[in-house]
Protein backbone atom coordinates (compact mmCIF):
# COMPACT_ATOMS: atom_id res chain seq x y z
CA UNK A 1 0.00 0.00 0.00
CA UNK A 2 2.72 2.38 0.96
CA UNK A 3 4.60 1.75 -2.14
CA UNK A 4 1.49 2.26 -4.12
CA UNK A 5 0.79 5.55 -2.35
CA UNK A 6 4.30 6.75 -3.08
CA UNK A 7 4.09 6.02 -6.73
CA UNK A 8 0.67 7.68 -6.97
CA UNK A 9 1.96 10.89 -5.40
CA UNK A 10 4.90 10.95 -7.77
CA UNK A 11 2.54 10.32 -10.70
CA UNK A 12 0.26 13.19 -9.65
CA UNK A 13 3.16 15.57 -9.40
CA UNK A 14 4.34 14.76 -12.90
CA UNK A 15 0.80 15.05 -14.26
CA UNK A 16 0.33 18.50 -12.79
CA UNK A 17 3.69 19.60 -14.13
CA UNK A 18 2.91 18.28 -17.58
CA UNK A 19 -0.48 19.91 -17.78
CA UNK A 20 0.92 23.11 -16.39
CA UNK A 21 3.68 23.29 -18.95
CA UNK A 22 1.24 22.61 -21.82
CA UNK A 23 -1.18 25.20 -20.44
CA UNK A 24 1.57 27.79 -20.25
CA UNK A 25 2.61 27.13 -23.77
CA UNK A 26 -1.03 27.41 -24.97
CA UNK A 27 -1.53 30.62 -23.00
CA UNK A 28 1.44 32.15 -24.82
CA UNK A 29 -0.56 31.77 -28.09
CA UNK A 30 -3.88 33.20 -26.81
CA UNK A 31 -4.76 36.93 -26.86
CA UNK A 32 -6.54 38.92 -24.24
CA UNK A 33 -10.30 38.90 -23.50
CA UNK A 34 -11.40 42.34 -24.90
CA UNK A 35 -13.39 41.94 -28.12
CA UNK A 36 -12.29 43.53 -31.39
CA UNK A 37 -14.90 46.14 -32.58
CA UNK A 38 -14.82 44.58 -36.08
CA UNK A 39 -15.81 41.23 -34.62
CA UNK A 40 -18.71 42.84 -32.77
CA UNK A 41 -19.79 44.56 -35.97
CA UNK A 42 -19.79 41.41 -38.18
CA UNK A 43 -21.74 39.50 -35.53
CA UNK A 44 -24.31 42.30 -35.48
CA UNK A 45 -24.47 42.35 -39.27
CA UNK A 46 -24.95 38.59 -39.37
CA UNK A 47 -27.70 38.74 -36.73
CA UNK A 48 -29.45 41.47 -38.70
CA UNK A 49 -29.33 39.41 -41.89
CA UNK A 50 -30.50 36.28 -40.06
CA UNK A 51 -33.49 38.12 -38.64
CA UNK A 52 -34.52 39.65 -41.98
CA UNK A 53 -37.71 37.72 -42.78
CA UNK A 54 -37.33 38.44 -46.48
CA UNK A 55 -33.75 37.14 -46.75
CA UNK A 56 -32.99 34.86 -43.75
CA UNK A 57 -33.93 31.56 -45.39
CA UNK A 58 -33.23 32.31 -49.02
CA UNK A 59 -29.49 31.49 -49.32
CA UNK A 60 -28.84 28.75 -46.74
CA UNK A 61 -25.37 27.71 -47.98
CA UNK A 62 -23.96 31.22 -48.20
CA UNK A 63 -25.61 31.99 -44.86
CA UNK A 64 -23.86 29.02 -43.24
CA UNK A 65 -20.53 30.16 -44.75
CA UNK A 66 -21.09 33.63 -43.33
CA UNK A 67 -21.98 32.26 -39.87
CA UNK A 68 -18.86 30.06 -39.90
CA UNK A 69 -16.73 33.02 -40.94
CA UNK A 70 -18.15 35.15 -38.10
CA UNK A 71 -17.47 32.34 -35.61
CA UNK A 72 -13.90 32.05 -36.96
CA UNK A 73 -13.40 35.79 -36.52
CA UNK A 74 -14.58 35.48 -32.93
CA UNK A 75 -11.80 32.98 -32.12
CA UNK A 76 -8.99 34.57 -30.14
CA UNK A 77 -5.96 35.26 -32.32
CA UNK A 78 -2.38 36.07 -31.22
CA UNK A 79 -1.98 38.26 -34.26
CA UNK A 80 -4.33 41.29 -34.57
CA UNK A 81 -3.77 41.16 -38.34
CA UNK A 82 -5.28 37.65 -38.34
CA UNK A 83 -8.41 38.97 -36.63
CA UNK A 84 -8.65 41.84 -39.10
CA UNK A 85 -8.31 39.35 -41.95
CA UNK A 86 -11.03 37.05 -40.53
CA UNK A 87 -13.31 40.03 -39.92
CA UNK A 88 -12.79 41.10 -43.54
CA UNK A 89 -13.67 37.61 -44.79
CA UNK A 90 -16.73 37.50 -42.53
CA UNK A 91 -17.83 40.89 -43.87
CA UNK A 92 -17.57 39.79 -47.48
CA UNK A 93 -19.32 36.46 -46.80
CA UNK A 94 -22.22 38.26 -45.12
CA UNK A 95 -22.39 40.52 -48.18
CA UNK A 96 -22.34 37.47 -50.45
CA UNK A 97 -25.08 35.78 -48.41
CA UNK A 98 -27.19 38.96 -48.58
CA UNK A 99 -26.68 39.35 -52.32
CA UNK A 100 -27.49 35.69 -52.97
CA UNK A 101 -30.60 35.87 -50.82
CA UNK A 102 -31.69 39.01 -52.66
CA UNK A 103 -31.06 37.27 -55.98
CA UNK A 104 -33.19 34.33 -54.92
CA UNK A 105 -35.89 36.68 -53.67
CA UNK A 106 -35.79 38.53 -56.99
CA UNK A 107 -36.06 35.26 -58.90
CA UNK A 108 -39.05 34.22 -56.80
CA UNK A 109 -40.66 37.56 -57.54
CA UNK A 110 -39.93 36.99 -61.21
CA UNK A 111 -42.12 33.90 -61.17
CA UNK A 112 -44.94 35.94 -59.70
CA UNK A 113 -44.36 38.71 -62.25
CA UNK A 114 -44.38 36.26 -65.14
CA UNK A 115 -47.54 34.68 -63.83
CA UNK A 116 -49.05 38.12 -63.40
CA UNK A 117 -48.19 39.04 -66.98
CA UNK A 118 -49.58 35.76 -68.26
CA UNK A 119 -52.70 36.37 -66.21
CA UNK A 120 -53.06 39.85 -67.71
CA UNK A 121 -52.74 38.38 -71.20
CA UNK A 122 -55.11 35.58 -70.35
CA UNK A 123 -57.63 38.01 -68.87
CA UNK A 124 -57.37 40.22 -71.92
CA UNK A 125 -57.93 37.25 -74.20
CA UNK A 126 -60.83 36.04 -72.09
CA UNK A 127 -62.35 39.51 -72.18
CA UNK A 128 -61.88 39.72 -75.94
CA UNK A 129 -63.42 36.29 -76.39
CA UNK A 130 -66.33 37.20 -74.13
CA UNK A 131 -66.89 40.45 -76.00
CA UNK A 132 -66.77 38.60 -79.31
CA UNK A 133 -69.20 36.04 -77.98
CA UNK A 134 -71.51 38.76 -76.72
CA UNK A 135 -71.29 40.60 -80.05
CA UNK A 136 -71.90 37.33 -81.82
CA UNK A 137 -74.99 36.44 -79.87
CA UNK A 138 -76.26 40.00 -80.29
CA UNK A 139 -75.73 39.62 -84.02
CA UNK A 140 -77.46 36.27 -83.94
CA UNK A 141 -80.43 37.77 -82.16
CA UNK A 142 -80.48 40.63 -84.66
CA UNK A 143 -80.25 38.15 -87.50
CA UNK A 144 -83.10 36.09 -86.16
CA UNK A 145 -85.15 39.23 -85.66
CA UNK A 146 -84.35 40.37 -89.18
CA UNK A 147 -85.22 36.95 -90.58
CA UNK A 148 -88.47 36.93 -88.65
CA UNK A 149 -89.33 40.41 -89.98
CA UNK A 150 -88.33 39.39 -93.45
CA UNK A 151 -90.55 36.29 -93.25
CA UNK A 152 -93.38 38.44 -91.95
CA UNK A 153 -92.93 40.96 -94.76
CA UNK A 154 -92.76 38.15 -97.27
CA UNK A 155 -95.96 36.70 -95.91
CA UNK A 156 -97.56 40.13 -96.04
CA UNK A 157 -96.34 40.62 -99.58
CA UNK A 158 -97.66 37.18 -100.54
CA UNK A 159 -101.04 37.89 -99.04
CA UNK A 160 -101.02 41.34 -100.65
CA UNK A 161 -100.30 39.77 -104.01
CA UNK A 162 -103.00 37.22 -103.39
CA UNK A 163 -105.44 39.91 -102.33
CA UNK A 164 -104.41 42.00 -105.32
CA UNK A 165 -105.09 39.08 -107.59
CA UNK A 166 -108.45 38.61 -105.93
CA UNK A 167 -109.24 42.29 -106.30
CA UNK A 168 -108.02 42.21 -109.86
CA UNK A 169 -110.30 39.28 -110.53
CA UNK A 170 -113.17 41.08 -108.80
CA UNK A 171 -112.35 44.22 -110.67
CA UNK A 172 -112.22 42.31 -113.92
CA UNK A 173 -115.54 40.73 -113.13
CA UNK A 174 -117.03 44.09 -112.22
CA UNK A 175 -115.57 45.70 -115.30
CA UNK A 176 -116.97 42.90 -117.35
CA UNK A 177 -120.34 43.38 -115.76
CA UNK A 178 -120.07 47.15 -116.15
CA UNK A 179 -119.16 46.72 -119.75
CA UNK A 180 -122.19 44.54 -120.19
CA UNK A 181 -124.41 47.06 -118.42
CA UNK A 182 -122.82 49.83 -120.38
CA UNK A 183 -123.67 48.02 -123.56
CA UNK A 184 -127.27 47.64 -122.35
CA UNK A 185 -127.41 51.34 -121.52
CA UNK A 186 -126.13 52.18 -124.96
CA UNK A 187 -128.79 49.95 -126.37
CA UNK A 188 -131.29 52.02 -124.39
CA UNK A 189 -129.81 55.05 -126.15
CA UNK A 190 -128.71 56.47 -122.86
CA UNK A 191 -126.29 59.39 -122.92
CA UNK A 192 -123.48 59.86 -120.55
CA UNK A 193 -123.73 63.14 -118.62
CA UNK A 194 -122.21 64.43 -115.39
CA UNK A 195 -125.43 63.56 -113.59
CA UNK A 196 -125.10 59.95 -114.75
CA UNK A 197 -126.56 58.15 -117.72
CA UNK A 198 -129.58 59.94 -119.07
CA UNK A 199 -132.17 58.05 -121.01
CA UNK A 200 -134.57 60.28 -122.84
CA UNK A 201 -137.89 58.84 -123.76
CA UNK A 202 -139.72 60.92 -126.38
CA UNK A 203 -143.43 61.48 -126.54
CA UNK A 204 -143.89 57.85 -127.61
CA UNK A 205 -144.92 56.88 -124.07
CA UNK A 206 -147.96 59.06 -123.69
CA UNK A 207 -150.80 60.47 -125.76
CA UNK A 208 -151.27 64.22 -125.74
CA UNK A 209 -152.59 65.45 -122.41
CA UNK A 210 -152.64 61.98 -120.87
CA UNK A 211 -150.46 60.34 -118.31
CA UNK A 212 -151.14 56.64 -118.78
CA UNK A 213 -148.51 54.68 -120.64
CA UNK A 214 -149.11 53.78 -124.23
CA UNK A 215 -148.67 50.08 -124.84
CA UNK A 216 -145.82 50.74 -127.31
CA UNK A 217 -143.75 52.58 -124.71
CA UNK A 218 -143.63 49.51 -122.49
CA UNK A 219 -140.95 47.77 -124.53
CA UNK A 220 -138.46 50.55 -123.85
CA UNK A 221 -139.30 50.50 -120.14
CA UNK A 222 -138.99 46.75 -120.08
CA UNK A 223 -135.36 47.00 -121.15
CA UNK A 224 -134.79 49.59 -118.43
CA UNK A 225 -136.35 47.29 -115.85
CA UNK A 226 -134.09 44.45 -116.95
CA UNK A 227 -131.06 46.70 -116.66
CA UNK A 228 -132.01 47.96 -113.19
CA UNK A 229 -132.63 44.42 -111.99
CA UNK A 230 -129.04 43.56 -113.01
CA UNK A 231 -127.53 46.70 -111.47
CA UNK A 232 -129.02 46.82 -107.98
CA UNK A 233 -126.55 49.53 -106.86
CA UNK A 234 -127.98 52.11 -109.16
CA UNK A 235 -130.89 54.43 -108.48
CA UNK A 236 -133.09 56.23 -110.97
CA UNK A 237 -134.56 59.67 -111.02
CA UNK A 238 -137.44 60.15 -113.32
CA UNK A 239 -138.17 63.67 -114.63
CA UNK A 240 -141.23 64.56 -116.61
CA UNK A 241 -140.97 67.45 -119.09
CA UNK A 242 -143.51 69.16 -121.36
CA UNK A 243 -143.70 71.81 -124.08
CA UNK A 244 -144.99 75.25 -123.28
CA UNK A 245 -148.46 74.93 -124.62
CA UNK A 246 -151.15 75.16 -121.97
CA UNK A 247 -150.71 76.65 -118.52
CA UNK A 248 -147.74 76.20 -116.33
CA UNK A 249 -149.64 74.52 -113.50
CA UNK A 250 -151.26 72.16 -115.91
CA UNK A 251 -147.98 71.19 -117.47
CA UNK A 252 -146.34 70.85 -114.08
CA UNK A 253 -149.06 68.51 -112.86
CA UNK A 254 -149.01 66.59 -116.12
CA UNK A 255 -145.26 66.12 -116.06
CA UNK A 256 -145.44 64.93 -112.43
CA UNK A 257 -148.15 62.46 -113.21
CA UNK A 258 -146.23 61.13 -116.20
CA UNK A 259 -143.09 60.71 -114.06
CA UNK A 260 -145.14 58.97 -111.39
CA UNK A 261 -146.62 56.75 -114.03
CA UNK A 262 -143.18 55.61 -115.21
CA UNK A 263 -142.08 55.10 -111.57
CA UNK A 264 -145.19 53.03 -110.92
CA UNK A 265 -144.37 50.89 -113.94
CA UNK A 266 -140.85 50.25 -112.63
CA UNK A 267 -141.93 49.40 -109.11
CA UNK A 268 -144.68 47.17 -110.45
CA UNK A 269 -141.90 45.30 -112.34
CA UNK A 270 -139.81 44.45 -109.30
CA UNK A 271 -137.68 47.54 -108.79
CA UNK A 272 -137.46 48.65 -105.18
CA UNK A 273 -139.38 51.91 -104.71
CA UNK A 274 -136.52 53.27 -102.62
CA UNK A 275 -134.34 53.33 -105.76
CA UNK A 276 -136.85 55.36 -107.72
CA UNK A 277 -137.72 59.05 -107.43
CA UNK A 278 -140.11 60.89 -109.71
CA UNK A 279 -140.41 64.65 -110.28
CA UNK A 280 -142.34 66.84 -112.70
CA UNK A 281 -140.47 69.74 -114.23
CA UNK A 282 -143.22 71.14 -116.46
CA UNK A 283 -141.69 73.21 -119.25
CA UNK A 284 -138.94 74.67 -117.06
CA UNK A 285 -136.11 72.70 -118.73
CA UNK A 286 -136.64 72.72 -122.49
CA UNK A 287 -133.98 71.07 -124.64
CA UNK A 288 -135.28 72.57 -127.91
CA UNK A 289 -137.13 75.59 -129.28
CA UNK A 290 -140.86 75.52 -128.38
CA UNK A 291 -141.71 77.72 -131.38
CA UNK A 292 -141.49 74.86 -133.82
CA UNK A 293 -143.46 71.65 -133.79
CA UNK A 294 -140.25 69.58 -133.93
CA UNK A 295 -138.82 71.57 -130.99
CA UNK A 296 -142.00 71.11 -128.95
CA UNK A 297 -141.98 67.40 -129.71
CA UNK A 298 -138.43 67.14 -128.43
CA UNK A 299 -139.36 68.99 -125.27
CA UNK A 300 -142.19 66.62 -124.52
CA UNK A 301 -140.20 63.89 -122.91
CA UNK A 302 -139.41 61.81 -119.86
CA UNK A 303 -135.79 61.74 -118.75
CA UNK A 304 -134.59 58.82 -116.74
CA UNK A 305 -131.36 59.61 -114.99
CA UNK A 306 -129.49 56.49 -113.93
CA UNK A 307 -126.98 57.20 -111.18
CA UNK A 308 -123.37 56.08 -111.58
CA UNK A 309 -122.52 53.04 -109.47
CA UNK A 310 -121.85 54.20 -105.92
CA UNK A 311 -118.69 52.13 -105.61
CA UNK A 312 -116.51 51.73 -108.61
CA UNK A 313 -114.03 48.89 -108.14
CA UNK A 314 -110.60 49.66 -109.48
CA UNK B 1 9.24 -0.11 -15.60
CA UNK B 2 5.76 0.57 -16.90
CA UNK B 3 5.08 3.27 -14.31
CA UNK B 4 8.18 5.23 -15.22
CA UNK B 5 7.11 5.66 -18.86
CA UNK B 6 3.81 7.41 -18.13
CA UNK B 7 5.07 10.91 -17.12
CA UNK B 8 7.51 10.90 -20.00
CA UNK B 9 4.70 10.24 -22.45
CA UNK B 10 2.67 13.18 -21.06
CA UNK B 11 5.63 15.49 -21.39
CA UNK B 12 6.17 14.53 -25.00
CA UNK B 13 2.48 14.91 -25.82
CA UNK B 14 2.35 18.36 -24.25
CA UNK B 15 5.37 19.51 -26.23
CA UNK B 16 3.97 18.28 -29.55
CA UNK B 17 0.66 20.06 -28.85
CA UNK B 18 2.48 23.26 -28.08
CA UNK B 19 4.53 23.08 -31.26
CA UNK B 20 1.48 22.30 -33.39
CA UNK B 21 -0.37 25.32 -31.99
CA UNK B 22 2.24 27.88 -33.03
CA UNK B 23 4.42 26.45 -35.75
CA UNK B 24 3.94 26.10 -39.55
CA UNK B 25 6.26 25.03 -42.28
CA UNK B 26 6.76 27.80 -44.93
CA UNK B 27 4.98 26.45 -47.97
CA UNK B 28 3.32 28.58 -50.73
CA UNK B 29 -0.51 28.37 -50.23
CA UNK B 30 -1.12 26.84 -53.63
CA UNK B 31 -4.70 25.68 -52.84
CA UNK B 32 -5.76 29.16 -51.72
CA UNK B 33 -4.10 30.80 -54.74
CA UNK B 34 -5.72 28.38 -57.15
CA UNK B 35 -9.17 28.85 -55.59
CA UNK B 36 -8.76 32.63 -55.81
CA UNK B 37 -7.69 32.39 -59.48
CA UNK B 38 -10.84 30.40 -60.28
CA UNK B 39 -13.12 32.78 -58.36
CA UNK B 40 -11.68 35.89 -60.08
CA UNK B 41 -11.96 34.27 -63.52
CA UNK B 42 -15.57 33.26 -62.99
CA UNK B 43 -16.42 36.72 -61.58
CA UNK B 44 -15.01 38.21 -64.79
CA UNK B 45 -17.14 35.82 -66.82
CA UNK B 46 -20.24 36.93 -64.88
CA UNK B 47 -19.57 40.59 -65.82
CA UNK B 48 -18.41 41.39 -62.28
CA UNK B 49 -16.54 44.46 -63.62
CA UNK B 50 -19.86 45.89 -64.80
CA UNK B 51 -21.99 45.18 -61.73
CA UNK B 52 -19.34 45.34 -58.93
CA UNK B 53 -16.35 47.32 -60.24
CA UNK B 54 -14.94 48.06 -56.75
CA UNK B 55 -14.93 44.41 -55.59
CA UNK B 56 -13.51 43.32 -58.92
CA UNK B 57 -10.64 45.78 -58.66
CA UNK B 58 -9.69 44.85 -55.10
CA UNK B 59 -9.97 41.15 -56.00
CA UNK B 60 -7.50 41.56 -58.87
CA UNK B 61 -5.11 43.70 -56.79
CA UNK B 62 -5.15 41.26 -53.87
CA UNK B 63 -4.73 38.25 -56.14
CA UNK B 64 -1.68 39.86 -57.75
CA UNK B 65 -0.25 40.73 -54.32
CA UNK B 66 -0.91 37.15 -53.12
CA UNK B 67 1.01 35.70 -56.05
CA UNK B 68 3.83 38.16 -55.39
CA UNK B 69 4.00 37.20 -51.72
CA UNK B 70 3.96 33.50 -52.56
CA UNK B 71 7.15 33.96 -54.57
CA UNK B 72 8.99 34.99 -51.39
CA UNK B 73 10.36 32.34 -49.04
CA UNK B 74 9.62 33.70 -45.59
CA UNK B 75 6.95 32.05 -43.46
CA UNK B 76 5.33 35.43 -42.79
CA UNK B 77 5.07 36.03 -46.53
CA UNK B 78 3.31 32.70 -46.99
CA UNK B 79 0.76 33.66 -44.30
CA UNK B 80 0.28 37.01 -46.04
CA UNK B 81 -0.10 35.26 -49.40
CA UNK B 82 -2.80 32.94 -48.04
CA UNK B 83 -4.71 35.80 -46.43
CA UNK B 84 -4.55 37.91 -49.59
CA UNK B 85 -5.65 34.97 -51.71
CA UNK B 86 -8.59 34.23 -49.39
CA UNK B 87 -9.65 37.88 -49.41
CA UNK B 88 -9.28 38.09 -53.20
CA UNK B 89 -11.51 35.03 -53.48
CA UNK B 90 -14.11 36.53 -51.13
CA UNK B 91 -14.05 39.80 -53.12
CA UNK B 92 -14.42 37.95 -56.42
CA UNK B 93 -17.24 35.77 -55.06
CA UNK B 94 -19.02 38.91 -53.86
CA UNK B 95 -18.57 40.47 -57.30
CA UNK B 96 -20.15 37.35 -58.84
CA UNK B 97 -23.09 37.50 -56.42
CA UNK B 98 -23.63 41.20 -57.10
CA UNK B 99 -23.48 40.62 -60.85
CA UNK B 100 -26.12 37.88 -60.61
CA UNK B 101 -28.30 40.10 -58.45
CA UNK B 102 -27.91 42.96 -60.92
CA UNK B 103 -28.93 40.76 -63.82
CA UNK B 104 -31.88 39.31 -61.90
CA UNK B 105 -33.05 42.83 -61.07
CA UNK B 106 -32.72 43.89 -64.70
CA UNK B 107 -34.86 40.95 -65.81
CA UNK B 108 -37.49 41.80 -63.20
CA UNK B 109 -37.55 45.44 -64.25
CA UNK B 110 -38.06 44.34 -67.84
CA UNK B 111 -40.91 42.08 -66.76
CA UNK B 112 -42.48 44.87 -64.73
CA UNK B 113 -42.21 47.20 -67.70
CA UNK B 114 -43.82 44.59 -69.94
CA UNK B 115 -46.58 44.01 -67.40
CA UNK B 116 -47.29 47.72 -67.23
CA UNK B 117 -47.40 47.98 -71.01
CA UNK B 118 -49.68 44.95 -71.21
CA UNK B 119 -52.01 46.35 -68.60
CA UNK B 120 -52.19 49.70 -70.40
CA UNK B 121 -52.84 47.96 -73.70
CA UNK B 122 -55.61 45.77 -72.33
CA UNK B 123 -57.17 48.76 -70.59
CA UNK B 124 -57.10 50.66 -73.87
CA UNK B 125 -58.69 47.72 -75.66
CA UNK B 126 -61.36 47.32 -73.04
CA UNK B 127 -62.00 51.06 -72.83
CA UNK B 128 -62.03 51.56 -76.61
Amino acid sequence: MNFNNMSSVIRSTFLVAAIGSAGLLLASCAGHETKDPGVTRVRANLTELQSDPKLATRAPVAMKDAADAVSAAEQEQKDPAATAHLVYLADQKINIARANAQTNFTEEQRKALSEQNSQIQLDARTREADAAKRANSALQIENEEAKRKSDELKAQADSAVMRNNQLQAQSDAINQKNDALQAQLLALEAKKTDRGMVLTLGDVLFSTGRSDLKPGGASKLNRLTTFLAQAPDRTVRIEGHTDNRGGEALNQALSQRRADSVAAYLTSHGIDAARVTATGSGFSSPIADNKTEAGRQANRRVEIIISNPTVAAK
Amino acid sequence: MKNNNVPLRFLLAGGVLALAACASVPQPPLDALQAADISVASAEKESGAEFAPLEMRTAREKLAAAHASALKKDEKDMTEARRLADEARADADLATSKARLGKANAVNQELQKNGKALRQETQRNTGG
